[in-house]
């Protein structure tokens, strides 16, 4: 499913912020990757998310080498990944409704479909209500949900998370955690990352844990 | 599961409003009024030379004293028309002379007070078959003040002229697309920069090349098309008057200046030109930002 051979990663001349990263994350599983601030956390997950491109190694999603892969191959690779981004990226201008149905609008899927789709999504996270509000509106708590909401709309094959105890809190983190507990059961592969490693031990999944570029295993076979 | 007074949009997320673009706009409309102007200029000075090669490619000018009588111009007329490589020779009547001076003249002159000169038009036949010293030198034994003028070497001179003119208009119409590029990519790279955030959004969430490269592009082209039209259609109304101006100075046969088919075409051409050369600056400004992404 997730794939990572010698993953190395360095902007310009500065130090390697990866270096040598091995993972294999199998379909269905759910892994945490833990790490002090800079350790790499959000790097790993921008390559894994295909949002950067490693300075060496290969990353290989979905059984398709992405370096090898065109340009549209990767955009049709992105579709299958959801993210909640630590700072959530949600457009200022769209309201809640129109950022959740973001990537079906992406995706050209219809009208219809898209509203049937986005308003599942706002009805179970509690946020129906808010459906036509703009983002700045809502609290921190509400803006990460949304996050989380648009990361699930198109229902992906790998969902990653940057810092779900964020600005909105662990009990939105424990939200984000146990709906995304429930997409692995049905096969999706999950990496959340945090450098708050308590938070992530008390769900009994696996650590892996990012010390200045290097990754500690744990667990999990590399 | 609906929700009720959810305004469900076709649009995706919008670009920024550009307050650049009006100066692209503005910029691409003035470039856009130089280029047809140009082209339209071309399009006459071709007509222009057309004209000269065929009024005086093949024509030389016999100019006798104004008190020739009948008799000597009717020996000069079977003189020259005997001249192997001579097609025709006709003597022009003093009114049709008159007219021939008036552009120079003006209207006001009494022309019919001048002396004016016997004017002789000999039409030349096959190229080279014409020996012209050979004619001079007859010429002379029957009206020694005749006075030969071959108009070939003014139309050469012109010819050169005017080719130097075509180049020159040719270059400012290169540099008129060189600045409607330049402005496209300041304008597309200033969108560009102001809409990294919404760019880098889309990517992620999984937009291909073309989605985001469009969001540039259709904007970017769409005000540049504008810009075209309305420098072409100011270009059109430049010509009409300047043609108007010519015409009541009584230059009217200077200048050819008709817009005409042609005309129209140069307009639609530049007005596409304009779009098309902005759009693909744009895609170029685009491309390269994606490169950078995965």
């Amino acid at each position: 499913m997730v794939r990572l051979e010698q993953l190395g990663k360095r902007y310009g001349d500065g130090p390697e912020i990866l270096r040598g990263v091995s993972l294999s994350l199998a379909p269905g599983s759910f892994h945490f990757v833990t790490g002090a601030s800079g350790a790499g956390k959000t790097t790993l997950l921008n390559i894994i998310a295909l949002a950067e491109a490693p300075s060496r190694g290969s990353v290989t999603l979905f059984d398709i080498d992405t370096e090898a892969a065109g340009r549209a191959a990767r955009a049709r690779l992105r579709r299958r990944i959801g993210i909640v981004f630590q700072d959530c990226r949600l457009a200022a201008e769209l309201s809640v409704a129109e950022n959740i149905g973001l990537p079906l609008q992406i995706d050209g899927t219809s009208e219809p479909a898209r509203r049937a789709h986005v308003a599942e999504l706002l009805e179970w996270l509690g946020l129906a209500e808010k459906a036509e509000e703009r983002p700045n509106a809502l609290s921190a708590a509400e803006r990460q949900r949304v996050a989380l909401a648009r990361a699930l709309v198109r229902r992906p094959d790998l969902l990653l998370a940057d810092e779900p105890v964020g600005e909105g809190g662990e009990a939105v983190g424990q939200l984000l955690v146990d709906t995304f507990e429930r997409m692995a059961q049905l096969g999706t592969t999950v990496l959340v990352a945090t450098r708050a490693t308590a938070f992530a031990e008390q769900f009994g999944y696996p650590l892996l844990h990012l010390d200045a570029g290097d990754l500690s295993l744990g667990d999990v076979a590399p | 599961m609906t929700i009720a007074g959810w305004p469900v949009t076709a649009r995706v997320l919008p670009m920024a409003p550009d307050p650049m673009r009006w100066c692209l706009g503005a910029i691409v409309a003035v470039m856009a009024w130089l280029a047809a102007l140009g082209g339209i200029g071309l399009i006459a000075l071709a007509d222009a030379r057309r004209d000269w090669d065929r009024a005086l490619g093949d024509v030389l000018t016999l100019q006798l004293p104004a008190d020739t009588s009948a008799a000597r111009l009717e020996v000069v007329l079977a003189l020259v028309r005997q001249t192997t490589g001579v097609a025709g020779a006709q003597a022009l009547d003093p009114a049709e002379t008159a007219r021939l001076l008036e552009p120079w003249l003006g209207k006001s002159v009494p022309i019919d007070l001048l002396p004016l000169p016997r004017l002789v038009d000999i039409h030349i036949g096959p190229p080279g078959a014409l020996d012209l010293d050979g004619l001079q030198q007859r010429l002379k034994s029957v009206a020694p003040e005749a006075r030969l003028e071959d108009h070939r070497l003014w139309l050469v001179k012109l010819l050169s002229a005017s080719s130097r003119l075509q180049a020159i208009v040719i270059a400012a119409m290169i540099v008129a697309a060189a600045i409607t590029t330049l402005a496209a990519v300041v304008t597309a790279s200033g969108a560009l920069t102001r809409n990294s955030d919404r760019l880098v959004l889309l990517h992620a969430l999984g937009a291909d090349d073309f989605d985001v490269i469009g969001r540039l592009v259709i904007p970017t082209g769409g005000i540049a098309l504008l810009g075209g039209a309305v420098g072409a259609l100011a270009a059109a109304g430049t010509w009409q008057v300047v043609t108007v101006a010519t015409a009541s100075l009584g230059l009217a046969s200077a200048i050819p200046t008709v817009v005409d088919g042609r005309g129209i075409l140069v307009l639609a051409v530049v007005t596409l030109a304009s779009g098309i050369i902005a759009a693909t600056a744009a895609a170029l400004v685009a491309r390269r930002a994606l490169v950078r992404m995965p």
